[in-house]
């Protein structure tokens, strides 16, 4: 693929998309239809933006060359996760790792800790793992927790972690150990490719874009993601990771603290007290302290000192409001000291922080008993926990998908990434649309939840590249949002003769078809000789799934609610297709061909315009076309292997 | 095999006495060992130290076997090595059971030194030989890969 | 290791020389202890002959930090040599523990 080609197209892209999009804003807005208007322009700003992160992200598409020998004497543990999935399941990929040819120890991490399991292990030299006593009635963290356990057991200088299904090639460990001569190099990932997928992938189970030009191009700016499996990292990276970890946690909980403060002083403004001149000048110092303390606290100040200024700024304003005789109410105070937040004892938990946070600041204090609330808050997390019994936890355990979030960690310790565009090992996808549903939520609320717990864009140590790969990624998460209001305006227009551009005329297409065009050729200079259309189409049709994600992660991070997952029945669900996992799809379809008729009705009684009718009848069979692949995912009856196309592996 | 520059081994009970001896003697070997960075012996240092600290505290006598601390350091242009016995001491994998969880309370760190070790050194192993548990830590020096 | 200790007007100077160790680590303990049981509840801990520190002694300081911090007052550390730095850095504990340039400095912003 020539760069300069790919180059062209992204600035042709970026160019003729701002010329659209501006003129959208400044000349063309239908403000008599602004309920309309205004989220299509907001749409269609957000395309253009994933447009320009999609742009940058190839920008710089790094194909590396063979790779390099590996050091003969480095030292490999494979780890092979599993939690219940069948035995002869995991034991397949632990044989398949046994064979791997590179020396290394292969160790089965069974969540479940299943006594067949093990015998089984024994019986062919395989390392067995369980969970060690210690983390008894403790939080479990799922996979990063039964890695960070194991961790704590083996020794290997570099280690391999295969997902259950994640058949490895013998060759996976020399094709890849290589990339380590370099000591900065912590982690080298290869492609998730499926095996029991069809040629037309109903499900979009393969990710040949991302798994390919995306990680090529993060690759370029020393970002390329860690997936969680088929990945190698070194040990002495994760371990420093989990040093600094310890620290974070407390971060986490001073910031948490402080937004509890802000909150308990601002219900206590509204108090009848907090007329009095005294009182209002002191809850302003108390919130401007809390104010600086976050900014402090977001340029990476020290955590003791945030909270020491703070504490004292507290604790001279509560002096002041109890040296002026303010009715002091001691309801509240007995309430605080009810509130379990010991003092001086620290939580553990960082959820129970969360919601005791939360109660301490929704309350309707006075003056007085909100402050004294923020100082139960802030002695709640104050920084002597530190001392607490607490593991290392050298995998990030703050979001559902470990992954990113200790690779985005350990780019910012600066650390580096590799991606290997080799298939070397043949995973199990989905095969029914309730499990990829799930599993399509549970990615896309992780990345949610990093990006509302450790905004790349802030995160100290990151590279502006590295800093714009994580945000792409992120951003596009946020599709959910303006594909209701593709779906939205074009069924408005049909049905109501209502257009949120203030007239179809010339202007409007000789801005917006060329940036259409560039852009459909980006994606086909960029996916050329993969399909990318089935992605499109997903990342298009699965918008309530999108949306449910940034509102879920919104609330489990703001306000420490549980992510309410839905337990993901392994085997196929039997019986009839499960039309109700995509009734919000189905609704719109149905809208959108109720529309597509309506609009063919007012056309042939002159109620609406040709061009406006042809431009969003266009638009609407584009939408039904886009969402007809669930049909198609729904009615999958699963993988069968006769109808497979010999050519879609080992391309 | 590259030519060792610098060596030292000590011998001891397992005690404070022995512990400070061993910073002594590799304070002595740096000035052996001039071309390393100060960060490669800084974090050796701090790893055997931690290390062998390890040994002190947690190594559990064999029945009737008095408990040593044996540490034998080598420096080469690319690679320092450090082997720590826990000499008489009973079977068992420090990393196995310390690390994963310190317990609570203020004197408790084990938890983080094996994770700084492991943090320090490029590779760390266990080896049961003898009668005796053995730490390997090596660090390839800065200036040299692989 | 060698403690002395300096009471001053503001706050109390502990000067740790040798290596701050697991044989050192308690009686770091005991010496803030008993500073801050004498009524200086803002202590310095001026670490400039220290030139080593491993987690031992990381732990202690952590535990000093706390004890001050129950007596209403505060935990702080100036001149720390690279190794102590480096460990510090390492544990990211840098961010707990703000080393300061000089005794001085440290409770000079309050």
């Amino acid at each position: 693929m020539n760069r300069f080609l790919v180059r062209l197209v992204v600035v042709l892209t970026i160019i003729l998309g701002i010329n659209y999009v501006a003129w959208r804003w400044l000349d063309s807005l239908n403000w008599s239809a602004w309920w309309i208007a205004v989220p299509l322009v907001l749409a269609e700003t957000y395309s253009l933006i994933d447009v320009c992160l999609f742009g940058v992200t190839v920008w710089r598409l790094k194909r590396r060359p063979e790779p390099p020998e590996p050091d003969p004497g480095a030292t490999v543990d494979v780890f092979i996760t599993t939690y219940n999935e069948p035995l002869d399941l995991v034991m397949e990929t632990a044989l398949a790792a046994q064979r791997i040819r590179f020396p290394h120890n292969t160790w089965i991490l069974d969540d479940g800790a299943r006594d067949e399991l093990r015998g089984l292990a024994e019986e062919h030299g395989l390392g067995y793992l369980t969970r060690s006593a210690d983390w008894a009635d403790r939080p479990r963290h799922a996979k990063a927790g039964n890695l960070n356990n194991a961790l704590m057991t083996t020794s290997g200088e570099f280690l391999l972690i295969l997902d259950a299904d994640q058949i490895p090639e013998p060759e996976i460990l020399d094709r890849t150990l290589g990339y380590f001569r370099n000591p900065k190099v912590a982690l080298v990932q290869t492609p998730q490719y499926f095996s029991n997928v069809p040629a037309d992938d109903p499900l979009g189970s393969q990710a040949p874009l991302f798994y390919g030009p995306i990680q090529q191009g993060k690759d370029g700016w020393n970002a390329a993601f860690f997936c969680g499996s088929n990945a190698i990292l070194r040990r002495e990276a994760l371990m420093q990771l989990g040093l600094a970890g310890y620290v974070r946690e407390v971060d986490r909980g001073v910031r948490q603290a402080l937004a509890g403060a802000r909150r308990a002083v601002r219900q206590a403004r509204r108090s009848p007290q907090a007329s009095d001149p005294l009182v209002s000048a002191l809850l302003d110092e108390v919130a401007e302290a809390a104010e600086q303390a976050s900014r402090e606290l977001k340029d990476g100040a020290s955590l003791s000192e945030i909270t020491y200024r703070v504490r004292r700024k507290v604790d001279a304003a509560v002096q002041t409001l109890v040296a002026a005789d303010f009715s002091a109410l001691e309801a509240d105070l007995a309430e605080i000291a009810a509130m379990d937040l010991a003092r001086g004892e620290g939580l553990e938990v960082p959820d129970e922080l969360d919601s005791a946070v939360e109660r301490m600041a929704k309350r309707d204090w006075s003056p007085l008993g909100a402050l004294e609330s923020v100082q139960a808050i802030l002695d709640a997390v104050s920084v002597e926990r530190s001392d607490e019994a607490q593991p290392i936890m050298p995998l990030a355990t703050i979001s559902v998908t470990e992954d990113m979030a200790t690779a985005m960690r350990m780019h910012g310790m600066g650390w580096e990434s590799v991606y290997h565009h080799e298939i070397l090992a043949y995973g199990l996808a989905p095969e029914d649309v309730q499990t990829m549903l799930t599993q399509r939520l549970r990615w896309a609320q992780g990345t949610i939840q990093v990006l509302l717990r450790e905004n790349p864009l802030v995160q100290p140590g990151l590279k502006p590249g590295q800093r714009l790969m994580y945000f792409a990624t992120m951003w596009s998460y946020l599709s959910g949002f303006a594909a209701v209001v593709y779906i939205a305006a074009p069924i408005v227009y049909l049905t109501l003769g209502i257009l949120p551009v203030s007239s179809l005329s010339f202007d409007f297409f000789i801005r917006f078809i060329p940036f259409m065009v560039v852009n459909q050729l980006l994606f086909a200079v960029i996916g050329r000789g993969v399909s990318t259309w089935r992605g499109q189409q997903y990342s298009l049709a699965l918008f309530p799934t999108w949306i449910k994600a940034c509102t879920t992660a919104a609330r489990n991070v703001w306000f420490g609610r549980p992510l309410g997952f839905a337990v993901t029945p392994k085997a196929r669900q039997s019986g009839a297709p499960g039309w109700s996992l995509i009734r919000p799809q189905l609704v719109a379809m149905v809208l959108l061909a109720v529309a597509l008729v309506a609009g063919l009705g007012r056309l042939a009684a002159g109620m609406n315009e040709p061009i406006g009718t042809l431009v969003n009848v266009a638009w609407v069979v584009f939408d039904l076309v886009v969402m007809s692949v669930l049909i198609k995912a729904v009615r999958y009856k699963g993988f069968n292997p006769l109808e497979r196309n010999a050519d879609a592996i080992h391309r | 095999m590259a030519e060792i520059v610098a060596r030292f081994s000590r011998r001891g009970p397992a005690s404070e006495e022995t512990l400070e001896a061993v910073h002594a003697a590799l304070d002595e070997l740096w000035t052996d060992a001039e071309f390393l960075s100060d960060l490669d012996r800084m974090a050796f240092t701090t790893a055997v130290i931690e290390a062998s600290t390890n040994v002190i505290r947690h190594a559990q006598p064999d029945d009737g076997a008095e408990l040593q601390l044996g540490v034998d350091v080598t420096v080469s242009a690319e690679r320092l090595e450090a082997r720590i016995s826990e000499i008489g001491a009973r079977h068992s994998d420090p990393a196995a059971e310390d690390a994963a969880m310190p317990e609570a309370g203020a004197e408790n760190e084990s938890g983080w030194g094996l994770a700084l070790i492991q943090a320090l050194v490029t590779t760390v192993t266990f080896e049961r030989e003898g009668g005796s548990n053995v730490w390997v830590l090596r660090r390839n020096a800065s200036n040299h890969s692989g | 290791m060698q403690f002395t200790v300096e009471r001053l007007p503001d706050y109390a100077e502990v000067n740790g020389v040798g290596k701050l160790n697991m044989v050192a680590a308690p009686k770091l303990r005991e010496v803030v202890a008993d500073v801050v049981a004498h009524g200086s509840n803002h202590v310095v801990v001026n670490m400039a002959g220290t030139d080593f520190m491993d987690s031992s002694g990381l732990g202690a300081l952590i535990g000093c930090l706390k004890l001050a911090r129950q007596a209403g007052g505060d935990l702080r550390i100036a001149n720390v040599q690279p190794q102590v730095q480096m460990v510090l850095e390492l544990t990211s504990m840098h961010r707990v523990l703000t080393p300061y340039q000089s005794v001085e400095a440290a409770f000079s912003n309050g």
